[in-house]
């Protein structure tokens, strides 16, 4: 007769089953099955042991195990590290959800996933999750304790930017993605080379001039390295895949990354060096850590403006990272490039409240039509299978 | 392993009976099964006629491309043992 499996070992192996990738399924079953025709305790437990252990040196399991691993750190962090404000507490428990639940659609097959079997398309899947995940901690330890204001204020628009931009850097990085390995690079070095000089050809908050001012010639080869950047790029993927779209995809790709190092730069040196910053708020403003709490406020507030041209730019580029196959997905896309030009024709003259609603029409068609698209691929995908099995 | 399933080519065999004649242990057994039938060299099949009441086993052998890497390993073992018997010029130097 054979034992039941709730035992030591039946749970062992259950855990052994939930370690191992889905392509490695069968192991897993074939595994159990050994495990059935044993009957001495301590040999179905010294075969459990080593199947957890044959289970955990495979790759996804790793990668599973640390997920766990860091998803449990972050929680504790959250639950005992301090977050006094319920607000603010929900906001990051809602952000850490959001990146778990991304990362895990990102394994599986789909709108997001797999990742393609290249080292570019892994390195920039990699380094947008340790963004992420940089971005959580120190919104983590920048709401520790009590806080001058009172409340997690700020949190919520770079966390709807960082949801945006993980969901096309996941998008991007998919199988299915069009996006080719050389557009992707050059549109990342391009966006990170032209952010740099942008942040430093901006005055800082109208308190401070801007830092090209104390380089050679006043900064202005920036201005040529700020333009430069993103035409190399261009030029380099027109060069190697001769396909205007995905030079449009390394354009865009470049100005979301330079708008995000904008306001990462800008945001960041108010976390990085508080006491080197100019006070922008009054000195009867309040105590001193309130001023700087102030402060750091009104920069957020300025820098909003490049988190908001970063996401009409994600928007757009989501529209066109895959084929658009139906007739509801070309809308989609027509939809997202009539919003962005309305915006470049609204925020220039001054309407601003115009602007910003277009940027909001054009992410959320810009998003859509990401998802239609891989509608379209699953649908193209089993009619093709369904015509196949016919023939 | 490969020589334990050379054997008897025809033979489907049991994982942990395998395990067991190699003396290898399910966590070294398994990642080398998965290997040797990732790369073609192992097939497996489920048990037609499983004990009554116990789920059925996964049966393992050597393809043929694993049979010709057995028969390769076998003959660099053999031409390796050769070297290092007593007498020849490497266990003179090594004697030394």
């Amino acid at each position: 007769m054979s034992r039941p499996a709730g035992d030591a070992a039946g749970r062992l192996l259950a855990f052994a089953l939930w370690l191992l990738p889905a392509a490695r399924y069968d192991w897993g079953l074939a595994m159990r099955a050994e495990l059935a025709h044993l009957e001495r305790p301590a040999a179905r437990l010294r075969f459990a042991f080593g199947c957890v252990r044959a289970a955990a040196v495979q790759p996804a399991a790793l990668r599973r195990l640390a997920l766990s691993a860091g998803v449990a750190g972050a929680v504790t962090l959250l639950l005992a590290g301090g977050v006094t404000y319920p607000a603010a507490r929900l906001e990051l428990a809602g952000l850490l959800s959001v990146v778990v639940l991304l990362a895990w659609r990102g394994g599986r097959p789909g709108l997001l996933g797999p990742v393609r079997p290249s080292r570019t398309a892994r390195v920039v899947r990699t380094t947008g999750f340790a963004v992420a995940c940089a971005y959580l901690l120190v919104a983590f330890l920048d709401h520790r304790g009590p806080q001058p204001l009172g409340s997690g204020d700020g949190l919520l628009p770079g966390m709807i930017t960082l949801v945006l931009y993980l969901v096309a850097t996941l998008a991007m990085t998919a199988r299915a993605s069009t996006a080719r390995s050389v557009t992707l690079m050059s549109g990342i070095v391009a966006g990170l080379v032209a952010g740099s000089a942008c942040f430093a050809l901006m005055p800082f908050e109208r308190a401070l001039p801007p830092l090209a001012e104390h380089l050679p010639g006043n900064g202005a080869w920036l201005i040529a390295a700020l333009v430069a950047a993103p035409a190399a790029a261009m030029i380099v993927v027109a060069l190697s895949t001769r396909d205007a779209l995905q030079t449009v995809v390394a354009l865009m790709c470049a100005g979301a990354v330079c708008a995000g190092v904008v306001a990462v730069l800008g945001y960041g040196a108010f976390l990085l060096f508080p006491d080197q910053m100019p006070s922008l708020v009054p000195l009867n403003a309040g105590p001193p850590d309130v001023r700087r709490a102030l402060s750091r406020l009104e920069a957020g507030d300025e820098y909003v403006a490049a988190l908001i041209w970063g996401c009409l730019l994600v928007g757009v580029l989501s529209s066109l990272i895959r084929p658009a196959v139906r007739g509801r997905t070309r809308v989609l896309r027509a939809a997202t490039i009539t919003g962005a030009c309305l915006v470049l024709l609204a925020a220039p003259t001054g309407h601003v409240d115009a602007a910003v609603a277009a940027v909001l029409a054009a992410t959320t068609t810009g998003m859509l039509t990401l998802v239609s698209a891989a509608h379209d691929l699953r649908r193209s995908g089993t009619t093709t299978a369904r015509i196949t099995s016919r023939r | 392993m490969l020589r334990a399933l050379a054997a008897d080519p025809s033979e489907w065999r049991y994982g942990y009976e395998l395990g067991r004649e190699v003396d290898l242990k399910a966590g070294s057994l398994y990642p080398i099964l998965m290997r040797l039938a990732d790369r073609g060299l192992l097939e497996s099949s489920w048990e037609k006629a499983p004990v009554a009441g116990r789920p059925p086993r996964h049966l393992y052998r050597l393809t043929g491309a694993g049979l010709e890497a057995a028969a390769e390993v076998a003959a660099r073992a053999d031409s390796a043992a050769e070297r290092d018997r007593p007498g020849t010029r490497r266990s003179l130097r090594g004697a030394w």
